[in-house]
């Protein structure tokens, strides 16, 4: 032995050279000034494996543990963050603008063309995107439960769905839709479900989190290939070289698995083995929610927002959720309250004549449809959580199809919206129109 | 040889002099100062400098600030020239840009004259109470430039032969908000500084200027080349390790120690450029933990001075957070990147020792320091007070070491004074502090337990005090494990808003676990805080990383860290791999067999 390397291992003069070797079992690991790291069996755990008080770790980093593979002496354990544990490095956000300028500076102010200023705190990789996502069959699923709440999107041929607390763990799934590529996006402190096709005139991107838009406490994306920032709200890119470019919306529904499933019964939803193994049966509440609030509940109810909002329009609680048109420049948004009022909300927004359908609080929330079907325009009313149309009284179920009568077998086209609570939505477009239901 | 031109017992007897001259300073501080963290708290240095302003000896404080108020000395020579610096002058200077490390810390700085020739000086820091930053006490989280962070003051003279310069004085103590206890800080410095010249004086009389000038000089001598011979016994190599501070945003630090021969270059390329957050460090602070990280490793049994110096270099690349550039802000260095740079420091030099057989015997898991908190407001007694520091960093728990377990509140740094002089002067009730149970780093040889604790308001008039959260804020800050140990818990403040406390003390329910209290609690990053009626404070501090695989412990002493406390029995058989049974408290033997084995092969199974 020539000297110890440090507990466990040594390094051994050879005739062909120096080596690392297990002072235990003397298994050789590899010539002196590689990386013995690299020639160990390697094991990563949740944080908490090192004990009950680093539960606090959760999400951000993990545990992970070296073995000598000779003999399983215990030679390392380290918290590495998330992103180390998945591709080995941990690569800090370097938003390239159009002049080939270098911007990494926290909290640096990021200038959208059309909107306004925005202050992004960059934080990338913070929570680990899911890039290649797995199916089940729906009825045959395992995960989630039927209570549970799904995002829905259906194509020409297939349908699938999101459970939110994986989104809520994730952030974003880079999928495909008919082959299209789309991204599923959330953003816990402000509920905002965006849902985009991620294809531009460069090609397909795939998605990542880059940190928070602070005001909004949003969700700032960067994509794979040029690292341009965007803003999820806006499905526009505010920073780097793709800055302006506009994604397109893709429409979608937010239901309980329970309604999803008998709605599109051969549907596929996100199998819960997804690499990272959070527990999906609930939401994150460490951390990120435990700044602001205990529980989710009460977070929705407090009047305190994640960050200071200067401005605050104050006609509705902060923390509303809404359903939200950006339809042709005319931005109006809403409240799941208002709608439940009315149930079927007729309305004309930028000259289109659109229906928001929500038949039942406890089950789904609102989605809107263009009221225009064939040469027809049609307008709707609920009985109680029955819709029906009222030029042929054919019933129409959440997803826009018409069940019975005269219609049936016909389907709604759906317009793509957004869903926020009201800060969020309204620190980025402050000029919204709120809707509200007419007196009964 | 390491004396020379010395006999060896005038060298032991006279270098021993000098160091006990630094200790006396620091009592002097301790007795005279006005303010708690002063007396009580022993925010303070104190050291003596060759007349260049080389070091010659430092008390049992910081290394860091010995280093920087050396940097002091040679700016004051700079700014004045040897023919305007007199005898029984005393200067202050506290410019971060130039050699303090953040404005609250004043380095008051005395020359020592001797038949009228300037053999060396002296110098204290403490950190003032209050330093007119935006902030009340001096570490400002919202200060975005220095111009926010109060005084700056690249040297002056605060006494001229001898004569306080009232005019000076009066002019720093009312840009502060609490003129008189900065003006106590100050008296203090000045009487800890002239202790120290009479003494030197004194040894001078004794034993003649030639004669002390050589063993000072030998002294620095001697530590240098002991300090070379230990690096010469280790092999040479480079490591590595990283930091990252949360500041609006993840902030790297990162270090590589490269060991060649009998030198040693500490790295910082790779470290994140500074933000407009006072997390930001000077190249001399950056230097001077460097400096400390070598005292407490390499250097701890020799004498403190500039020879520890020699051998090292620090590369620390501009504009970064380790090599701050005008006019960004540093007010939370010293507790932030500061405590970082010692962590990285320790972490690489600790690595380089366990490559020597000889020096292996000296690694202590590292520990990436803790969150504290300070307040300020009135107290019951309707005085203000810009500093009440809660000092809690002092009840760390340490790391782990080879065949040793790390010290249970050992402390990194400072003094705490106990929960009844808190209490006595200030406006706060202490719910509990304690060591908090399964904070320490499992490891073969565990890591010190950490304090934890919870306190709120009491009889305080405004019913307010306000807070600032400062320290390390990062989940990967406290001690980090070593060769298969674990982190210690990580250090967090939260503040509790609105709870029950006062029904249950009301209901005589001792309000001691902080999942009874209700509220809402709430993670503080660096920030203002208010701290209101029915609030509570819950800080817990670093704890020690362990040392080696947990599943090789002793099971008795497991079992003792239950019988304390200081392991849950659900830890002890998750983590250890030991079964104690509930109601003897004894170790179940085949059990524990059962359990280690089987944890053995479950972990191994599933390893890539």
């Amino acid at each position: 032995v020539t000297y110890p390397l440090r507990e466990n291992l040594e390094v051994v003069s050879a005739a062909s050279g120096e080596r690392i070797r297990c002072a235990r079992c003397s298994h050789v690991f590899c010539r002196l000034g590689e990386d013995w790291k690299n020639k160990c069996q390697r094991r990563s755990f949740p944080p908490a494996k090192a004990g009950p008080l680093t539960q606090e770790l959760t999400g951000r980093y993990r545990l992970e543990k070296l073995y000598c593979p000779g003999c399983g002496a215990l030679l390392d354990s380290d918290m590495i963050e998330e992103t180390s544990a998945r591709d080995g490095t941990a690569k800090k956000l370097e938003p390239v603008d159009s002049r080939g300028h270098v911007m990494s500076f926290p909290g640096q102010e990021y200038k959208a063309p059309t909107v306004k200023t925005f202050r992004v705190r960059l934080w990338k990789d913070l929570i680990t995107v899911i890039r290649e996502p797995k199916f089940v069959e729906a009825r045959s699923a395992s995960y989630p439960s039927d209570d549970d709440w799904v995002v829905g999107v259906e194509g020409k041929n297939e349908a699938k769905a999101y459970p939110i607390k994986v989104l809520a763990w994730r952030h974003i799934v880079n999928d495909r839709l008919d082959g299209r590529p789309i991204a599923v996006t959330y953003s816990s402190l402000c509920r905002s479900v965006v849902v985009f096709e991620t294809d531009t005139a460069g090609g397909a991107h795939v998605f990542g989190v880059a940190g928070l838009n602070i005001a909004a406490s949003n969700l700032a994306m960067y994509d794979d290939e040029t690292l341009s920032l965007w803003n999820q709200l806006l499905t526009e890119a505010l920073w780097g070289k793709l800055t302006g470019t506009r994604l397109a919306q893709v429409p979608f529904m937010i239901l309980r698995f329970r309604e999803w499933k008998s709605l599109y019964p051969d549907g596929r939803v996100l199998s819960s083995d997804l690499g990272l193994q959070f527990d999906y049966t609930s939401y994150p509440t460490a951390m990120m929610m435990r700044e602001f609030a205990e529980t989710w509940e009460e977070y929705e109810r407090s009047e305190n927002l994640p960050n200071p909002v200067p401005g605050l329009d104050t006609r509705l609680h902060p923390k509303t959720p809404l359903l939200a048109l950006n339809y042709d420049g005319i931005v109006k948004v809403y409240p799941y309250s208002e709608c439940f009022k009315v149930r079927a909300v007729n309305d004309v927004v930028a000259g289109q004549s659109l229906v928001i359908l929500f038949a039942s609080e406890k089950n789904q929330t609102p989605a809107a449809y263009l009221r225009r079907l064939d040469d027809r325009e049609l307008s709707f009313r609920a009985e109680a959580s029955t819709i029906h149309d009222e030029q042929t009284g054919s019933t129409w179920n959440i997803a826009g199809a018409a069940v019975a009568g005269k219609l049936k077998g016909k389907k709604l086209i759906p317009i793509a919206a957004a869903h926020c609570l009201w800060f969020g939505w309204w620190a980025t477009f402050p000029d919204s129109v709120i809707y509200t239901a007419p007196p009964s | 040889v390491l004396i020379r031109n010395v006999d060896p017992i005038t060298f032991e007897v006279l270098s021993h002099r000098l160091q006990q001259i630094t200790r006396e300073m620091g009592i002097t501080l301790e007795r005279t100062g006005g303010t708690v963290n002063t007396t009580q708290q022993h925010d303070y240095n104190a050291s003596l400098y060759r007349a260049d302003g080389e070091i010659i000896a430092a008390g049992e404080t910081y290394g860091h600030h010995v280093v920087c108020a050396g940097f002091a000395v040679k700016r004051i020579l700079e700014r004045f020239g040897r023919d305007e610096v007199f005898p029984d002058d005393i200067f202050l200077l506290n410019d971060p840009y130039l050699a303090a490390i953040h404005n609250p810390d004043m380095y008051v700085i005395s020359p020592i004259h001797f038949d009228n020739e300037l053999v060396g000086w002296s110098a204290t820091f403490v950190h003032v109470s209050d330093i007119g930053a935006i902030t009340p006490g001096g570490d400002s989280p919202d200060a975005t430039e220095i111009f926010q962070e109060g005084i700056r003051i690249p040297g002056i003279k605060l006494v001229e032969r001898g004569k306080l310069r009232t005019d000076v004085f009066d002019t720093i103590t009312h840009m502060t908000r609490q003129p008189d206890a900065v003006g106590l800080d100050l008296k203090c410095e000045i009487a800890a500084n002239n202790v120290a010249k009479s003494r030197v004086q004194a040894t001078y009389r004794q034993y003649g200027v030639e004669l002390v000038n050589a063993v000072s000089n030998e002294m620095i001598h001697y530590t240098e080349t002991a300090l070379r011979n230990r690096i010469s016994e280790i092999p040479d190599g480079a490591w590595s390790e990283e930091l990252i501070i949360e500041a609006d945003g993840p902030c790297r630090l990162a270090l590589t120690l490269i060991k060649e021969a009998d030198r040693l270059v500490f790295d910082f390329t790779g470290t994140d450029k500074q933000v407009k957050k006072g997390i930001n460090l000077p190249y001399h602070g950056t230097f001077g933990f460097c400096f400390g990280a070598i005292i407490y490793s390499l250097a701890y049994d020799l004498p403190k001075n500039q020879g520890v110096l020699k051998p090292m270099n620090v590369i620390a690349p501009e504009a970064t957070i380790v090599n701050v550039q005008y006019p960004a802000p540093l007010s939370m260095s010293t507790t932030s990147s500061g405590f970082g740079v010692g962590f990285l420091a320790s972490s690489v030099l600790m690595q380089m020792l366990a490559t020597s057989v000889k020096w292996r015997k000296e690694i202590v898991a590292p520990t990436a320091s803790h969150r504290n908190c300070r307040h300020s407001g009135v107290n019951q007694f309707g005085r203000y007070s810009a500093f009440i520091n809660m000092a809690h960093g002092a009840l760390d728990g340490n790391g782990a070491r080879i065949g040793k377990d790390g010290v249970d509140s050992g402390g990194s740094y400072m003094s705490c004074p106990n929960v009844e002089f808190m209490e006595l002067h200030y406006p706060i009730l202490y719910l509990f502090r304690r060591h908090a149970t399964d904070s320490a780093g499992a490891g073969r040889f565990r890591g010190g337990s950490g304090v934890e604790s919870a306190h709120m308001l009491h009889d305080s008039p405004e019913g307010k005090l306000k807070g600032i959260a400062y320290g390390v804020a990062s989940l990967r800050n406290s001690g980090h494990g070593m060769f298969g140990g674990y982190p210690g818990a990580p250090s967090i403040m939260l503040i509790v808003e609105k709870t029950r406390v006062k029904e249950l003390i009301g209901t005589n329910r001792p309000p001691v676990d902080v999942a009874e209290l209700g509220g809402r609690p709430k993670l503080l990053p660096y920030c203002n805080f208010e701290l209101k009626e029915s609030d509570v404070l819950y800080m817990r501090v670093a704890s020690g990383g362990g040392y080696g695989d947990p599943l090789e412990r002793e099971p008795e002493l497991v079992r003792k860290d239950v019988a304390n406390d200081i392991v849950s029995a659900e830890t002890a058989r998750n983590i250890y791999g030991v079964a104690v049974e509930g109601g003897s408290g004894e170790v179940d033997e085949p059990a524990t067999r059962e359990l280690r084995k089987k944890a053995r092969e479950s972990e191994f199974k599933g390893a890539e």
